[in-house]
């Protein structure tokens, strides 16, 4: 570009040695494309509407994600976990944690993490300590903290009946389970199963509170109760299987881990501790994920590529329309590069123009949507569907970083690739060949 | 075998039912003969039952009683925390009773092929076993003793009794394969799962003549898929046809607060 600076100075375009040349063709390339406005507008509407289109999409996309994920962690996991090294393979009842609420003290400490909640967690027989002869059902005792467990879990939001845990021996079951034991708020339900070290694990709590959870899985299984009173029943006080925690944003979790992994290291990096994700924690959801941005990622690819083909073709025909300007130019003694410089700042014009029109439409899109919402055409009993997973039958666009960073910026380089291959024929012969057919 | 606990005991009492055969028998008639030589049959026994795992043992002491293949109480005297701790089955159904909550449960049976007590049986493995006679094909062959502890054979004839589930038949296994003496005294039983891989085996260690007739009194239950997970039974006293009233068999009886 320092040959395209003195090309400009020897001209007496810059008469200022020192004055920067990037202004003056800049200046040019802007009144070069107010020549020819329609083309202009025409140019910048279309890379406005594909990263309008890409946008939308990909924002749409990202809402979707954001939803799926916040589905897939808000019940139980949470969007991190400190677990034993085997648990993550083979949630057995021995891998356990020695010190939890040493560990829930340290993840409180770190910037970005909402919520910790310490569990532990056993299985066995469950029946309706009223109805001893009828069959029993195989149910998962979770052992909570009731003051800290709704800050990780939404499972205390999802109370049908009566209330959540406070303390003693109270339980909450899931409301499949409470129909099939026929219990009801006030009953009381036995837990008989295998404590730690092969023995007997028996609880027997009053039901205070009958929870939807949203997953028919977990309506059918899930009993919490006091982690004080599942620890004694499952022989392992002082120790606990997991200690879950909620992040302020989710995407932002690498980050967040690493610090907690940092802080582990300091502490002196306990032996029998992992802390992981969830995209390690529930690694399917994420697997899932990221099938569909693969799958995104063609689609849109061949959007953006379309769009490099659509705008490399604009720039041969500008070249070609304006061969008898370059040559003329050209034989007023203006050289190949500037000519070629003067191209790329017309198409980071165009290309500017595109961009800051289309970015203004999707993010109005998101902004707008991300709070009403776009409703999904569905029947009424697929609607009712939705409602029992809790899940609404709208869409929430999200704002996504390749929306708005990599997708305009992709455009720039393809065009700006599309301007080195339009440029490759502005040879020396030029002048003479437009003198020529003049 | 399903029947080495079936009723804790039932099953280890058709197998000291002595019946010496010449030949190989039908192995549909052999498999009846088991069960039919159960029948009214009634036992009292006190066990020691020693869990393994990698990490810990943990030593049990029970008494249980059967009567017939389809009843049995089985109670926990020790350790303390687990004293009075109680299972009782009758016919296919199956109750667990805890002494520190004071409360029972009957157990589903989906669930019938959980562990039972922290063992390596499962609660199938207490319940009645004369349905196999309608879920499963058998094939008998004899096997060369030669190959097995000579002590344990007692120079009785060996046969290899492979139990195939038909194919609607609710059974979880793919296989069952006995390794039973002519006089029904259980060496060996391996259950395989679906893909055929063998997943559980049941062994006896040790065989005496207890009021004549020869029982398995020692016995060891391995998770072949968990290395290092086993079971260990034996059976400290045991007595035959003991007088015993349908009464210890109910749910009253089960709920009975254990006194040692």
């Amino acid at each position: 570009m320092s040959e395209v600076a003195a090309e400009l100075r020897s001209s007496g375009a810059i008469a200022d040695e020192s004055a920067d040349w990037i202004p003056v063709l800049s200046a040019i390339a802007w009144r070069n494309l107010g020549r020819r406005r329609y083309r202009t507008w025409m140019s910048a509407g279309s890379i406005a509407f594909v990263i309008v289109l890409v946008g939308c999409g990909i924002c749409l996309q990202a809402g979707s994600y954001v939803a799926m994920i916040k589905r897939g962690t808000e019940l139980i996991s949470g969007h991190g976990q400190f677990q034993h090294p085997s648990w993550l393979d083979d949630p057995k009842m021995e891998y356990l944690l020695e010190n939890p609420d040493e560990l829930k003290a340290l993840a409180e400490a770190v910037p970005g993490v909402t919520g910790v909640a310490v569990r532990v967690q056993g299985s066995g027989l469950v029946g309706n300590s009223d109805t001893p002869d009828e069959a029993g059902r195989a149910g998962l005792v979770l052992g909570v903290d009731p003051e800290s467990e709704p800050g990780v879990s939404v499972i205390s939001e999802r109370i049908i009946e009566g209330r959540y845990l406070q303390s003693g021996h109270e339980a909450i079951i899931g409301e499949s389970l409470a129909r099939s034991l026929g219990l009801l708020v006030g009953g009381e339900i036995v837990v008989i199963g295998s404590a730690l070290g092969g023995g007997v694990a028996a609880l027997v709590c009053e039901v205070v509170g009958i929870f939807d959870a949203g997953f028919p899985a977990l309506n059918r299984t899930l009993i919490q109760v006091p982690r004080d009173l599942a620890a004694l029943a499952f022989n392992m006080e002082g120790q606990a299987h997991l200690v879950a925690m909620r992040f302020d944003d989710p995407s932002n979790s690498d980050e967040i881990i690493r610090d907690i992994r940092s802080r582990l290291l300091a502490a002196g990096d306990p032996p029998d501790v992992r802390v992981r994700d969830w995209k390690q924690v529930e690694s399917e959801l994420y697997a899932s994920i990221r099938m569909d941005a693969i799958g995104s990622v063609f689609i849109y690819g061949i959007i953006i590529l379309m769009v490099g083909f659509t705008i490399l073709g604009s720039v041969l025909m500008v070249m070609f329309e304006r061969r008898a300007e370059f040559g003329v130019l050209m034989a007023l003694g203006m050289r190949t590069s500037l000519l070629r410089a003067l191209m790329h700042l017309e198409v980071l014009w165009l290309w500017l123009i595109g961009a800051v029109i289309g970015l203004l439409v999707v993010s109005a899109f998101v902004a707008w949507f991300a709070s009403v919402g776009i409703p999904i055409e569905i029947d009424e009993s697929t609607a009712e569907l939705l409602e029992s997973v809790h899940l609404d039958a709208r869409m929430y666009p999200a704002y996504s970083n390749i929306a708005f960073a990599w997708v305009p910026l992709l455009i720039l380089a393809m065009a700006q690739i599309a301007v080195l291959f339009g440029t490759r024929r502005l040879g020396k012969s030029l002048p003479a060949e437009v003198l020529r057919n003049a | 075998m399903r029947g080495i606990l079936a009723g804790v005991l039932a099953a280890f009492v058709l197998m000291a039912q002595a019946v010496q055969a010449d030949q190989v028998p039908d192995p549909r008639e052999f498999m009846a003969a088991i069960i039919d030589e159960s029948r009214g049959q009634s036992s009292y026994a006190e066990l020691t039952m020693i869990i393994t795992r990698p990490d810990w043992t943990r030593t049990s002491k029970l008494v249980a009683w059967t009567k017939g293949r389809d009843k049995s109480l089985v109670r926990f005297t020790a350790p303390p925390r687990e004293a009075g701790n109680a299972f009782l089955t009758l016919e296919d159904r199956i109750w667990t009773w805890s002494a520190r909550i004071g409360r029972r449960i009957r157990l589903p049976t989906s669930l019938m092929s959980q562990s039972w007590a922290g063992s390596d049986l499962s609660y199938s493995d207490l319940a009645r076993s004369d349905d196999r006679l309608d879920q499963y094909a058998f094939e008998l062959s004899e096997v060369d003793p030669g190959e097995l502890d000579e002590a344990l054979v007692g120079g009785q004839t060996v046969y290899r009794l492979d139990a195939i589930p038909l194919d609607n038949a609710p059974v979880v296994w793919g296989k069952e394969q006995i390794i039973v003496r002519a006089d029904y005294v259980q060496l060996s039983a391996v259950f395989f799962d679906q893909s055929m891989q063998p997943v559980k085996e049941i062994r006896t260690l040790k065989v005496e003549e207890i009021d004549g007739r020869a029982f398995a009194t020692e016995s060891l239950v391995e998770d072949l898929e968990a290395s290092g997970n086993s079971t260990r039974l034996v059976f400290d006293k045991i007595q035959f046809d003991f007088d015993v009233s349908d009464d210890m068999f109910t749910t009253f009886e089960l709920s009975k607060q254990f006194v040692q």
